[in-house]
């Protein structure tokens, strides 16, 4: 079984060990509906909090809370039973990492602005703006994880 | 040529037989990959992962953990530091080579 490969060139032998691993980056699509569920909960925070009956912050809470603990176990979980562990340092991805940056400010500022809109009175404002944001905020992530692909099937990745 | 010269250009006889130089470059991208997982994506037999991860092991280039997932155990492989070196070196040479052969 050993030998099936002979006569494959070592270098093509490489790329294919790559391109089988750098599958191991993609999400299934379950949870990047779930990410997008959680990223406007997260990015109209201001927006929810602004209101009187859900604002005494339990719920919101508890909501994150959940959504967190979620998170953190499915990564956990993937990682035990994928039989691959990517890095999970961003600074081994090159090409991601400047994508996950803009990402973060983008994050940021998205968070910061509907925060300040909401405080100024201006919520309808607001809630036109939370879907740009959720919307910029998600193709990043997405941009960031087809970037470490791409970086895995490069052989970019550093130790 | 003899090993030690051969590791002067980058060139690395360990890495030079079955499926060593595509397990290691299968770990570089990874921080560990499991022993079936391995065997999968290179097509190969249990026997061949046992016998060239032992001999990568041996020449300080992987490091093997034992683990178990539930009641499953598993063996799990990482390139040490020597062996991103070694599989550096290597791919260069061989990258040179291919650039070279396809000059002439």
């Amino acid at each position: 079984m050993e030998n099936e490969r002979a006569d494959t060139p070592a270098l093509d032998q490489v790329a294919d060990a790559r391109r089988r691993l750098a599958a191991h980056a993609r999400f299934p699509v379950a949870y990047w509906v779930l990410f997008g569920v959680f990223l406007v909960l997260v990015a109209g925070l201001p927006i929810w909090t602004s209101w009187s009956d859900i604002g005494n912050g339990a719920l919101i809470t508890w909501a994150l809370a959940v959504a967190a603990i979620a998170s953190v176990g499915y990564s956990w979980v993937r990682r035990q039973r994928s039989g691959v562990q990517l890095r999970r340092r961003i600074t081994a991805y090159p090409s991601a990492r400047p994508i996950w940056l803009a990402g973060l400010a983008v994050t940021a500022a998205g968070f910061f602005g509907i925060d300040a809109l909401v405080h100024t009175g201006q919520r309808g404002i607001a809630f036109v703006v939370l879907p740009v944001v959720a919307v910029a905020v998600f193709a990043s992530q997405v941009m960031t994880r087809s970037a470490m692909r791409r970086d895995i099937e490069a052989g970019r990745v550093r130790p | 040529m003899t090993d030690e010269a051969s590791r002067v250009d980058g060139r690395d006889p360990v890495l030079e037989t079955g499926p060593r130089l595509a397990l290691c470059a299968l770990m570089q991208g990874a921080e560990w990959v499991d022993f079936a997982t391995a065997r999968d994506m290179l097509r190969v037999s249990d026997s061949a992962v046992s016998k060239h991860s032992r001999t990568l092991e041996d020449a300080g280039y992987l490091e093997v953990r034992k683990g178990s997932v539930g009641r499953r155990a598993r063996t799990w492989f990482r390139l040490t530091p020597a062996g991103h070196a070694a599989l550096r070196g290597h791919l260069d040479w061989l990258a040179r080579l291919r650039t070279a052969l396809d000059a002439t």
